[in-house]
């Protein structure tokens, strides 16, 4: 298989929860594509859908209308028993290390679930590789007999993306997997991520909140709001060719350490607005200064700009 | 004088563990003053020893906390209680918790102000709302009239300084107000805290770990690890020309947007 | 448990640990009166002594005689075994299927778990002892039937109980990560629910013991449990009304144990409860 080819493909998923008698409108219309050996980010506030389409590739949500494509196979109506086989192509890091463990299961055995229950292998064997991975992960093999809360949040996420990659999966989604940690553990474990999802050409999907991280570890970023993605871009050049709106207000959000203290912040009015509520127009029309009549009747589609650049916006920003 | 001084604070637990050792500080009048540090560095421990409330075990066992020409660690017990609220307030990392869940923000707001002034409930009520415009919540009789579950995390967080702000204390503490925050909606909090420094003089102790916050809104920095200050200066001083190793690398371990990528 | 306590202990956990470790000391102490009964008892407890009836208590027989001249100190000696054997079969038939049958409803919710839970519900809405009592004189009396109708009656509890505990750990990222490493539902439950919650749940486990120990004496008392000759708490109590007014100890020694036994297995499940306070441990 070549190094480019397209390893998941998302297409116009969308997801409803039902809420008393109103539909919550979590996810509408999601397309992208995940190459092998891509990262690609997916940057929004809480509650735009993110997470939601995290657990929807990791098989854990039924889509509610979409497909999803893994090398090609849709699994989105699998049998329970056909992807319970198929799942582990498909691994997951989660935001809080110390609640994604069991708290009465040792590091060691932890590490040998994947491989015991897959592919049957004894437990010394998988003992044996368990200890392989902590060393990939940089961490001493003593590990393998430590209980979770002996361990910090940053060894326990080492030990969380160790257990992720021990059956090989094709893509590793990582959700907010940097999310509860210090500025500093937090390089060390994006730097660990990169170089595991080079060295094993496998697909990655970086979920955070934090544009100047994600962008420090993807080469695309899915700027995310309301369900929706509003813009497409190049992690490398995302500061000079963002054009929606939406992702201009992330960036203005973002206090750099060097900045200007007299300068005034450019803040984005209100806050989100309800998912509950069927939008005609854009979803950002409420909060965007560029709004225009056109903004609030009709929903701006994704169109293409350039290279891996699309945005959906009616009016966006000049370069 | 400085308002507050913080002088030689050691803070122990029961256990005999540090979690301050030997900190000394001072905040003048109007000043934003931060204290940075990564989780578990005893930056949280020391604010709230300045209110007077540390977790059951912890104790201030050696300095002085000097708010004003008082030494905050001699007052009895009633004489913290009626400071706390009066002269210094506090805004929590999640101020929702922090409410009463099946009371309005009216009445639990009322309540506060009332604790500390004998005034009418419609005066109070008049000052509270007054408040909350002051902190951009124009819609503030709506806004008193909700639970605090009706509101959004950035409302929430805009009552809670409201209310610390409500009797004009003179000192206001703020442990992580931004961190459970989106990032939008973070900076209209880091503007409404500025403001009130602006404004309407505050001075506030800001503890974070986010050190783009700390860098756009103190006057001065106090750099925390592993229950020492290893450094204390200017906001120039700490950002533009750090002198310990510990402080250059917190500063670029920040992401930044035009920083270094790993991903190729 | 012991790589927890690498900090320095508090005082609290301290008082505790002391606390468990007496309870424990009497318990086993208890236990063990009952097991050597055999040997510990002066005399056989169906033996009767025709010239020394209604004795009050001396040297020669410590805690008196009965109607019939028996020993009411071996008597209590041996009726430990036939209590405590009867409380603990019971507790361990009612928590193993309880915990069980609450934990599987709990996890695969659903029909099965409404469907289960109503169950519980219709028959916790009788009153717990009055329907063992009602199952018993259905079903005829008899140490096997007591069991038998205790444990139909008191093993919702621990469904009850479990149940809530499981769905307060159910959605915890862990069993999220358990399912993506390939875990089958058997083994979610085995490996990732119940070590989880089992703690929890040995506090009303021993409670359990405690209560049963007072059902079982309640249910002998009103002569619905084991058969005349055997020596019983409860039975003892129930031939010791009788003789009150001349024979107090007939009463008093059996009542008095029955008391120290349940207060003993309560105080246990109580120091239990305190070492795991959820402050100072992870669960």
């Amino acid at each position: 298989m070549p190094d480019n080819a397209v390893l998941l493909e998302i297409k116009n998923v969308s997801k409803e929860f039902p809420v008393k008698k109103k539909k919550l409108y979590a996810v509408s219309d999601v397309s992208f594509t995940l190459s092998r050996g891509e990262t690609l980010g997916l940057v929004g506030e809480s509650g735009c859908g993110k997470s939601t389409i995290a657990k929807m590739i990791a098989g854990s949500l039924p889509v509610t209308s979409g497909s999803i494509k893994l090398d090609g196979v849709d699994y989105t109506h699998m049998k329970k028993k056909e992807f319970a086989k198929f799942r582990r192509g498909i691994q997951m890091v989660f935001q809080d290390p110390l609640s994604s463990f069991s708290p009465r299961m040792r590091i060691g055995t932890y590490l040998c679930e994947p491989r015991v229950n897959y592919d049957h292998v004894s437990k010394n064997e998988a003992m044996a590789e368990a200890e392989e991975l902590l060393a990939k992960v940089g961490l001493p093999a003593e590990f393998l007999m430590r209980y979770p809360h002996e361990l910090s949040g940053g060894q326990l996420q080492r030990v969380a993306i160790a257990r992720a990659i021990a059956i090989s999966p094709k893509i590793l989604i990582c959700d907010e997997a940097t999310g509860a940690l210090d500025v500093s553990i937090q390089n060390q474990i994006a730097q660990l991520l990169v170089e595991l999802v080079e060295e094993n050409n496998i697909g990655c999907l970086f979920i955070g909140h934090d544009l100047a991280l994600v962008r420090s570890v993807t080469q695309r970023v899915a700027i995310m709001y309301l369900g929706r993605i509003v813009e497409f871009l190049d992690s490398e050049t995302l500061q000079e060719e963002y054009m929606h709106p939406y992702t201009e207000a992330l960036l203005d959000s973002i206090f750099d350490v060097h900045c200007d203290q007299d300068e005034d912040i450019k803040l984005l009015t209100g806050e989100a607005p309800s998912p509950l509520v069927v939008h005609n127009g854009c979803p950002f029309a409420q909060r965007c200064e560029y709004c225009t009549e056109q903004c609030r009747c009709q929903l701006p589609e994704l169109s293409h700009v350039k290279g891996t650049h699309y945005v959906a916006c009616f009016n966006p920003l000049k370069r | 004088m400085s308002l507050l001084e913080v002088k030689n604070c050691t803070i122990k637990y029961q256990n005999g563990t540090s979690a301050v050792s030997n900190v000394s500080f001072s905040v003048e009048q109007g000043e934003i003053v931060s204290l940075v540090g990564e989780s578990g560095s005893g930056k949280t421990t020391m604010i709230r020893a300045i209110l007077g409330l540390l977790p059951p075990g912890g104790k201030v066992t050696e300095g002085e906390i000097i708010l004003d020409g008082r030494n905050l660690l001699s007052l009895s017990e009633r004489e913290q209680e009626e400071l706390r609220g009066k002269d210094i307030a506090m805004i929590f990392q999640d101020v929702g918790a922090s409410m009463d869940p099946i009371k309005l923000i009216k009445s639990q707001y009322i309540e506060a102000i009332r604790t500390h002034e004998r005034i009418s409930r419609e005066e109070s009520y008049d000052k509270a709302t007054d408040m909350l415009r002051r902190m951009h919540l124009t819609d503030a009789n709506r806004v008193m009239a909700s639970y605090p579950f009706e509101l959004s995390g950035g409302m929430k967080q805009r009552v809670g300084i409201a209310m610390g702000m409500t009797a004009q204390p003179k000192l206001l503490l703020a442990d992580e107000p931004t961190s459970a925050l989106d990032v939008t909606i973070q900076a209209q909090v880091v503007h409404e805290l500025k403001e009130l420094r602006d404004k309407y003089g505050a001075t506030i102790i800001l503890v974070t770990h986010n050190m783009g916050v700390a860098s756009y809104l103190s006057d001065k920095i106090g750099v925390m690890k592993t229950s020492r200050m290893v450094e204390f200066g200017t906001r120039d001083e700490i950002i533009l020309d750090p002198k310990e190793q510990y402080t250059k690398d917190l500063i670029d371990a920040v992401p930044k947007m035009g920083g270094k990528r790993f991903a190729r | 448990m012991k790589k927890m306590m690498k900090k320095p202990l508090s005082r609290s956990r301290i008082i505790a640990r002391i606390k468990f470790a007496v309870a424990l000391l009497f318990t086993v102490l208890f236990i063990c009166f009952s097991l050597f009964a055999s040997y510990l008892a002066p005399y056989d407890p169906l033996e009767t002594h025709y010239d020394h009836m209604l004795e009050a208590p001396s040297s020669r027989f410590i805690f008196g005689t009965d109607q019939l001249g028996r020993d009411i100190y071996s008597r209590i000696l041996y009726g430990g075994k036939t209590s405590l054997l009867i409380a603990f079969a019971v507790t361990g038939i009612v928590s193993f299927i309880g915990i069980l049958i609450g934990t599987a409803a709990g996890y695969m919710g659903g029909v099965f778990d409404s469907l289960l839970m109503r169950f519980c519900d219709t028959l916790m809405a009788f009153p717990g002892s009055i329907f063992t009592i009602a199952l018993v004189s259905f079903i005829g009396t008899g140490v096997t039937n007591m069991i038998l109708a205790m444990c139909l009656t008191s093993w919702t509890g621990f469904a009850r109980t479990s149940r809530s505990l499981v769905l307060s750990i159910k959605n915890n990222v862990y069993i999220e990560q358990a399912k993506m490493g390939g875990a089958s539902d058997w083994k979610i439950l085995m490996v990732y629910i119940i070590p989880n919650v089992l703690p929890a749940l040995l506090v009303n486990i021993f409670q359990s013991i405690g209560s049963k120990l007072l059902t079982i004496s309640g249910l002998s008392l009103l002569g619905l449990g084991s058969p005349p000759p055997t020596p019983e708490w409860g039975f003892m109590l129930s031939e010791g009304k009788n003789f009150m007014y001349q024979a107090s100890w007939m009463l008093t020694f059996p009542g008095l144990i029955i008391l120290i036994n349940v207060v003993i297995f309560n105080f246990l499940s109580d120091s239990i409860q305190d070492l795991m306070n959820p402050r100072e441990s992870v669960w």
